[in-house]
Formats: structure tokens, sequence, C-alpha cells
């Protein structure tokens, strides 16, 4: 009886999810020809740009230069943006090659394509790449860095050492010691990474003030091997310093995170004020707003509530922003069973500190001790320690 | 010296110029994201007539075309307005349906649909079209700037049948999409469908699959006996029978029910190459136990046992599926509750047949140990079959 009423419930759910491919019944017609429909992602500079790069890609689609371009600057606004459409786009730029067989492919389009699979969450076609363009060019820092961070991603830090380890051949040493710090981290030899990123930030040559960015990524690293060691205030610290020295889309987010785990959640609104909406931020914003019990919030909660359900109509791509629907049911829906069910999707996928976290903070807010040996087996496996998940009762 | 002290410091410049563009990548899990490019096609069928509802994203409609002609980053009703003419042109261009036979024109002027992720030109379109099983379409919007996007397409026909739904690729062909309601839609490619033809996809499966009813009935055979020294002696009443056998046929479905979930939602999976093996092994031993009891009378925790491995089986047939989670989970419960639906029937007819049978003398040496024997060997094939992947039996 109870199996066919949760039938019921599920065909009646997916009554509605039928029903919301068709919702909008009537669509308008604008009554003036000067009425905004529709606002164009605004950057400096870009309009131009982006007008330039589409005529010369019109014009020379096969020319190795142009496209590799006119891909970077798709992907820089996708980042920007967080807005998937645009690498979407990278990829377009890069369609003279779809047909050639990688083996005869540019291996700088390998690698550029790659970059943006990765950024497409396709780490096995992003690494199959990457390997092809490795073998034809074993000198390429650039794959090997991509290499090295897709393996750590993955989980699979042995193979991402020896990825930063020929990344240390082929570039200067420097990358080499951070790609191998940043895993070291993970692996809890936390005096090791954090003395070895010390020792790199403590090069005069980051003081100029066009290292902001060097400066900001390390010491951001930092941070995250302090909150993997548990040591909170140095966590801050670390954090408060990147931020100082250069903000960036990556780092605003982990220290949010940061923020709301020790119960500082009332300082992220203003942290995020001025980055653009993506899924990520909003997704900040409204567990900050749903811990505060803030019901202005409950306006981003809702816009992503509806982001991810146009997101769901697409086939296939649950496991894509199972992360960070895994954060919103956990966090601001209060429903652990389901941010269980899609924690265990993501790591699947990835296996960075973060989703091992959700994934250990679900389980115990499920309640469900076969889900924590699930995340503890899965740790073991991988190698990662985390003060964090240890502190998950 | 000093030469190449500066040569040397320009080159760490260098190395740290390229450093910034490197760094980007560092922690590189995106920030993500706004949904990829989709646009919404829904087609209706009304007799000889296709309505066509087509919503595409202004700012894909931008990339291809330049719609911005101040590039003031804003597009204004009118900048869409006076290019109607080309979107039509790009837009129609990049949809054929069968095979260019049924022309889509203008219905209704076109018009705008505020979505979650931006505002999008909803083109109205008629076709005339002869009804066919199946529409062949094919789709390639946007195909030359973006191999991402997605084309969402729902269909729908007159009689009240569910919607299909499917998502197009513009890279990917022409394909051919059934009807709801029709009978092509019915056979084929249930898989693509959200309207409970998966339950009977799970009857089909179970009275189809040959070896979970050879497993079923090697389990039955002898419920309708009790063993007594040596030798076996026919229950007394139906009842006798049916009760153990409902025990182990209810094992065996939650068993195999644990394990169809698992392996549907791709919690865990096992290679067919050892779960088919697998399956034919579960017969082998169930039917040597009618035979001679190796399995010490624990019929229960068998059943249970190899309806872990029966429900990897039974996954298999959902396995290619690519649906949506939510999708997913109905998809598998209904597939579930036909497997159960056919099961019961399978269960039922044996178990009146036996129940017939139980007082004939022949029973325990020519249907039990017989039948047990000719189970052992159907199962030994299949099991050399599957192994080395060659092909005796004309059914499996």
């Amino acid at each position: 009886m109870r199996r066919i009423a949760s039938a019921t419930a599920w065909v009646a759910g997916a009554a509605l999810a039928l029903a919301a491919l068709a919702a909008h019944a009537v669509p308008r017609v604008p009554a003036s020809d000067d009425e905004v429909v529709e606002t164009l992602p605004v950057v400096a500079g870009w309009s131009g740009e982006q007008r330039r790069l589409r005529r010369e890609l019109a014009q020379r689609p096969n020319d190795e230069a142009t496209a590799i371009a006119a891909a970077s600057t798709y992907l820089e606004l996708a980042r920007e943006q967080g807005d998937a459409r645009y690498a979407g786009y990278a990829m377009g730029a890069l369609q003279a090659w779809e047909a050639t067989p990688p083996a005869q492919t540019p291996p700088a389009v390998l690698v550029m394509r790659a970059t943006v699979a990765q950024f497409l969450h396709d780490f096995d076609g992003a690494e199959a790449t990457l390997r092809v363009a490795l073998a034809r060019r074993p000198n390429d820092a650039q794959a090997w860095i991509t290499l090295a961070t897709i393996l750590r991603v993955r989980g699979r830090y042995n193979e991402s050492d020896a990825a930063c380890r020929s990344l240390g051949r082929t570039g200067p040493a420097f990358y080499g010691v951070a790609c191998l710090a940043e895993n070291a981290g993970l692996r809890g030899n936390h005096a090791d990474a954090r003395q070895a990123l010390q020792a790199l930030l403590a090069d005069p040559v980051l003081r100029d003030a066009d290292k902001a960015g060097t400066r900001q990524w390390l010491l951001t690293s930092i941070a995250e091997v302090e909150e993997l060691a548990g040591r909170q205030a140095e966590a801050d610290a670390a954090y408060r310093k990147a931020v100082a020295a250069q903000r960036s889309g990556y780092l605003l987010l982990a220290y949010s995170d940061y923020l709301q785990r020790v119960g500082r959640h009332a300082e992220i609104p203003k942290l995020l004020a001025n980055e653009a909406r993506s899924d990520a931020v909003l997704l900040r914003l409204a567990i900050a707003g749903a811990a505060a019990r803030d019901t202005s919030a409950q306006a981003e909660a809702d816009e992503l509530r509806q982001r991810f359900e146009a997101a769901a109509l697409r086939p296939g791509t649950t496991a894509l922003h199972a992360r960070e629907e895994a954060m919103f049911a956990l966090d601001v829906q209060n429903d652990p069973k389901r941010a269980l069910e899609l924690a265990r999707l993501n790591v699947r996928l990835q296996r960075e500190p973060i989703d091992l976290l959700v994934f250990a903070r679900a389980a115990s807010a499920a309640n469900d001790i076969a889900a924590r040996g699930e995340v503890k087996a899965l740790m073991q496996q991988i190698g990662l320690k985390d003060a964090r998940v240890d502190a998950t009762p | 010296m000093r030469v190449s002290m500066q040569r040397l410091e320009r080159a760490a410049l260098a190395a740290l110029a390229m450093l910034m563009l490197l760094a980007l990548l560092f922690g590189a899990a995106p920030a993500h994201a706004h949904k990829a490019s989709d646009a919404y096609l829904q087609l209706k069928r009304t007799g000889d007539t296709i309505d066509l509802r087509w919503d595409i994203a202004l700012r894909d409609l931008d990339a291809m075309l330049d719609l911005d002609s101040n590039a003031d980053r804003k597009l204004s009703w009118g900048e869409v307005r006076t290019r109607l003419a080309d979107i039509r042109a790009y837009a129609l261009a990049r949809l054929r349906l069968q095979q260019g036979q049924c022309v889509l024109a203008e219905a209704q002027a076109p018009a705008v649909e505020d979505r979650i992720d931006g505002a999008y030109l909803v083109l109205r379109l008629q076709a005339p079209c002869k009804a066919g099983a199946a529409l062949d379409i094919d789709y390639r919007l946007f195909r030359e700037v973006d191999p991402t996007h997605r084309g969402l397409l729902r269909m729908e026909a007159e009689g009240g049948a569910q919607p299909t739904v499917r998502s197009l690729d513009p890279s990917a062909g022409p394909v051919s999409v059934p009807w709801p309601g029709s009978d092509v839609a019915a056979s084929a490619d249930a898989a693509r469908q959200a309207d409970g033809s998966f339950f009977r996809d799970g009857i089909h499966h179970i009275l189809i699959g040959y070896d979970h009813i050879l497993f079923l009935i090697c389990l039955l055979l002898p419920a309708v006996l009790r063993r007594r020294e040596g030798g076996w002696e026919p229950v007394l009443g139906w009842r006798e029978a049916v009760w153990p056998m409902l025990g182990i046929v209810t094992m065996f479905t939650i068993a195999h029910s644990i394990t169809l979930a698992l392996a549907g939602l791709k919690i865990v999976t096992i290679s067919p190459r050892i779960i088919e093996p697998g399956i034919a092994i579960t017969i082998m031993l169930a039917a040597i136990d009618n035979i001679h009891p190796v399995l010490r009378g624990r019929r229960k925790l068998f059943s249970f046992l190899f309806g872990l491995i029966h429900g990897f089986g039974f996954a298999g047939a959902l396995a290619e599926l690519d649906l949506p989670l939510r999708d997913f989970v109905i998809a598998l419960l209904q597939f579930n509750l036909g497997v159960e639906a056919g099961q019961l029937m399978v269960v039922a007819v044996v178990l009146v047949a036996l129940l017939a049978l139980r007082n004939w003398q022949r029973y325990p040496p020519l249907v039990l140990r017989g039948g047990s024997a000719l189970a052992v060997l159907l199962a030994a094939i299949w099991l050399g079959e599957r192994v080395f992947d060659i092909k005796v039996l004309p059914f499996s």
C-alpha cells in the first residue's frame, strides 16, 4: 500500500516536472520598441572584444591562435559570471578540430579543450585529452598543471603528485613545489605543506603590486591547509590576508564557507556583495540567510531553487550541480535525506574536501550510520585527512 | 655576467606572468554555474497539423546574430523586432521535420518569455504534417557556436497519452521520436518516456527473462512437498505450501529490489560479465538443492543472497538510461513494481499447477528431480555461454 502511495507521489512529482516544461503559458509581446527585454553580461571592454573575436573566428575558423584566443576569452567570461553557457561558446570556438583525430589536433587546441571540459566538469574527457596532448608535447606546463588539478579533484593524489613533479621539471620549480604542497596538505602533512607555501610566499619577487594574484592564491592555499588541520584562527588570518591581497571568486566562496562554519554568517552578504550572482554565490547568500533566519534571503533561496529546477529539465546533468544542490538541501531546505543522496552522487564526480565534508554532514544530519561509514571508507581510500570531517558528530 | 643576470630576471618575470594565468587553474573547481544553453520545443499534434512553440534564449541569438545593434549590452524589443526575419531564417534552417516534408511557418507573432536564466524569444509555428507513428527531427540550432546546447523537446498528441520528453543534441544528427500513444512509442525506446511504460517493461523483462523464471520454478518445485526421512511426501493443504513459499519469494523480492535500486542509481555497479554467469550459478545451486540438499535447509537466506545477484541482472535493462535523478527514481520504481507483478503471475500459475500435481506418485522422481536436473543442465549451458561469450541455445 505504502509502495503504491509513494509511487503515486513520484508520478505526481513527474507530472509537476513535465508541467514545468510547459508552465510558461502565455508569452508576451512587448508593447514598445524601447522596452529592454534582455540585459547582456557587462564586462569592461567585452562587447567590442567579443565582436572582434567573433568576426575573426568567422573569417579564420581554422586558425589555431584565433580559435584559442576566442575560447579563452569566452571561458574567462564563464568563470567571471559563473555561467556555463559561455563555456559552451568556448567549446564552440574550437569546433574546427572537432572531427580531427586527437593525434592530429594541435596540442594547444587539445589543452584548451581540456580546460573547458574541466570547467564543465567533464573530468574524464579532460584527462584523456590532456594525456594525448602531453604524449606529444611533454613540456607543456599548462597541461601538467591542469592534469594535476583534475587528478587532485578526483582524489587521486599519487597520480596528481606525479603530474606535479612533471610540472616542476618542465616549468619553473615554483609551480611544482606549490602543486605538491597542496597534495601534502590534503594528506594531512600540514607542517610540510604550510612550510613549503610560506617559503614560496616569502620570495621577494612576490612583493610587487602586480604579483597580488599570486600572493592571494598562495594565501588561499595556506588558509585551506589550516582548515584541514583544524586551526581556525590561522585559517581566518590567512583568508583575510588573501582578501586584502586580491579578491577572487574562488577565494570569496571558500572564505564564505569558512565564515558559515564558524558561525559568522552575518559577514557573508557583505563579503559577496559585489560578486556576479552565480549559483555558487546565491547558494552562500541563501545559506547565510537561513542560518540567520533572515526572511530577506528567501528571494535568493527561491531563485536558486528555480535555477536547479530549470537545470534538471535537461536529462543527465544532475551530477554536474550535485555539490551545490546537496548544500542547498542540507543548509537551506533542511532535507538531509535528499542532501545525502546528492552528496553521494557528487563524490562520484569530485572529491575535494568540501565534497567529502558535505557528504559527512549530510550523513550525520540524516542520522545514517552506513553513510558515515561510506564517508570514512572513501576518505581512507583517497588518503584525505580533514579535521572538519573528524569533528562532524 | 651582467647581461646574463638581466636575462635571468627577464625570464623570471615572464615566468611569473605565466603563473598569473596558471593560477586561475588552481583550486579550479569552478564556481558553477548558471545552466548551459537550452532551447525549449513544445510540439503538439492535432490531426494533420503540428503546432510548435519554440523558446530560444535571446543571449544565444545575440551571440549568433549580433542583435545588440547599438552595442549598449541591452537588447530592446526594437533591436530584436527589426531582426526577426534573420532570426526566423536562421532558426528555421536548423530544424527539419520529416526530412523537410513538414514545413514550419509562423502561426502567431513572435513574443517574449522571461525564464529563470534570462529572456527567451518565443516562436509560434505550425506545419501541415501527415500523422505518422513517429516524427523525424533534425535539430541543429547553435551547432556552430555551442556544441553543448540542447533542445529540450516535449511532444504531445491527442488522446491524453503522457507527453514524450527528450533532449535534442544539435551535433547528433536526425532522430526519430515516437509520438506518445502510438504503437511505436509503446514498444520502442520506452526508456525515453516517463509515461509508466517502465511498469510494462518490468513485467516484460521477467516474463522473457527465462533465467529468472527458471530460478523461481526451482524454488517452487519442492514447495508442495516436505522432506521426510530420506524422501518426500506431499503437503496436505495448500496453505502448507503457500506460506513458506511466500517467505522465500519475499526474501528474493527484497533482495533484488535492493540491488536493482543500487545498480539503477549507479551507486554500486557490477559488470554483467560477473552478474550474468552468477545468475546461472544461482539456478544451478537452487536446482541441485532440490536433488540433494546443499543449501542446508536455509533456503530463505539463500533466496535473499541469490536475489541480490538477480537484482543486478534486472538493472541491466535500465542501465543505459540517462535520465535526471528525479525521473530515474520513478522509472526504477515502476520497473521494479512491474518485475514484482510479473513475478507474482509466474508464482501463482506455477504454484497452482504444482499443487494440482503434488499427489502424483511420480512427482518426486519425475517433476522434482527430473525437472531440477534439466534446470541444472540448462543453467550449466547458460553459464558456459555467458563465461565464454558464445551462443548455444536460442533463448537465454
